[in-house]
């Protein structure tokens, strides 16, 4: 060993190259996460305080983890997160994706390759005989008949998971406020307004089933031009639980009266 | 890790790619601070930080929940970011008047030099313990280990005096030289 010289370059590079006993990123994670203490992670933390290589790794790695954007970041970042969001929705529903298998399909399992279909098509023959053997009446072709308190309440409109009351659709004024229904186990909202295109034009968060829109939204909000938006309901942990659909809003165009 | 079970548990492609973007969007600071530091230009970054989501979208099935998903993606991001050096240079460039640069390359270690090369490597990282500080200590093996180009490093880390990591590595340097004077004289003593 005596022959090497310590401040050759490439014998430094060597040295510090990650060797096989070097920990992977995903037990450095463990580390870090100090939540698996195991003898596997206190062999592995033996290793990293012998291995400055590791060390390092864990530092980049902790630093990663709690990185805060830096003051002459915030600019630029914004620029691209702003484009990261449209390109990730464009991915995401695009294909990328794997397909989604039904989760019926998933619980089922092998009970569907069991299933008695051709019955189903002889029950279907059999319901549709008895209907015409008992004169029961079908569909005439006019609209189904809505119980007297159909249109009471607010004019909600439903999703899945969180109901959003609006705006929604065409509207005469520029909105004060985006509201929606409460959802089970939210303690918070978070509210994103976006451009068709989905850049983002504004996001907040509320307590509220309600957000005020600033008045400098408000301004952006110019007839024809339509919005869209969405809200996400979080636990008190900050965990997303729920989210609405995107909902869409314009400002109505205003139309000459004949007299004027 | 439940916007990840949600995701899983998304019955349409429009739920899946909700969830997903909310649980990306979580982390999309992060990432991109990174880029911006790896590549110092914000279209750059910007390329840099699009190969990554695109990456984590395709392999999101793979996930296993062995670590938590922001690990995950910083090895992406780590990968990737390493991605990017190489199509830039292959080595990165040596600080001005880097006397380490000047001795000539040598040949990879023979098969018989694999355990001289581990204890090597244990004096290596026993002196340079010793003797640097660790600031020094990270930019040295960012550097030489990872071949992270100075002007990288010195994003990375916050760097704020004039010159950077170059500063660190020619400290760094002058501190090693002295403890491998050290070490050979003590090594002399004893061999004697």
């Amino acid at each position: 060993m005596a022959d090497i010289d310590p401040t050759d370059v490439d014998a430094l590079r060597a040295a510090l190259a990650p060797s096989g006993s070097c920990l992977t990123l995903e037990q450095l994670g463990r580390l870090c996460d100090r939540d698996h203490a195991g003898s596997a992670d206190a062999r592995a933390a033996e290793h990293v305080a012998g291995c400055l290589r590791c060390r390092t790794e864990l530092a980049m790695l902790k630093q990663f983890e709690a990185s805060a954007l830096r003051p002459e970041e915030q600019e630029d970042a914004r620029w691209i997160v702003g484009r990261l969001t449209l390109d990730v929705e464009q991915l995401t529903g695009g294909g990328v994706l794997p397909p989604r298998r039904r989760a019926s399909a998933r619980a089922a399992g092998w009970r569907r390759f069991v299933a008695p279909r051709p019955l189903a098509g002889v029950l279907a023959a059999v319901a549709a005989a008895l209907l015409v053997v008992l004169n029961v009446p079908g569909r005439d072709g006019s609209p189904p008949a809505l119980p007297p308190d159909a249109t009471a309440g607010p004019s909600s409109l439903r999703s899945d998971a969180i109901a959003v009351k609006g705006p929604a659709g065409d509207v005469d004024a520029a909105p004060k406020d985006l509201r929606w229904e409460p959802a089970a186990g939210a303690a918070s909202y978070s509210v994103q307004l976006m451009e068709v295109d989905r850049t983002p034009v504004w996001s907040g968060e509320s307590r509220d089933l309600r957000i005020a829109l600033p008045a400098s939204v408000r301004a952006r909000v110019v007839p024809g031009k339509p919005f869209l938006w969405r809200v996400v309901a979080k636990d008190a942990a900050g965990q997303a639980i729920a989210v609405s659909e995107m909902q869409r809003f314009r400002l109505r165009m205003r139309t000459p009266h004949p007299r004027e | 890790m439940e916007l990840l079970a949600n995701y899983l548990a998304a019955e349409s492609q429009e739920q899946a790619g909700v969830w997903v973007q909310e649980l990306f969007r979580r982390h999309y600071p992060k990432v991109v601070g990174w880029c911006l530091r790896f590549t110092g230009d914000r279209d750059d970054a910007y390329d840099l930080a699009q190969t990554i989501f695109a990456k984590a979208c395709r392999h999101l099935d793979s996930f296993r929940g062995q670590s938590k998903i922001s690990t995950w993606l910083y090895s992406i991001t780590r990968s990737e970011c390493m991605n990017y050096l190489k199509s830039r240079s292959r080595r990165p460039a040596a600080a001005d008047g880097d006397e380490l640069d000047q001795v000539p390359d040598r040949a990879a270690p023979r098969p018989d030099q694999a355990l001289e090369q581990e204890a090597w490597s244990r004096l290596v990282h026993g002196l340079l313990d010793q003797a640097l500080d660790d600031t020094e200590k990270k930019v040295f093996t960012l550097h030489y280990g990872d071949d992270v180009p100075l002007d990288a490093i010195t994003r990375l880390l916050g760097l704020s005096n004039r010159s950077g990591a170059k500063a660190y590595i020619v400290s760094a340097r002058r501190k090693l030289k002295r403890a491998v004077r050290l070490w050979k004289g003590r090594k002399e003593v004893l061999d004697a």
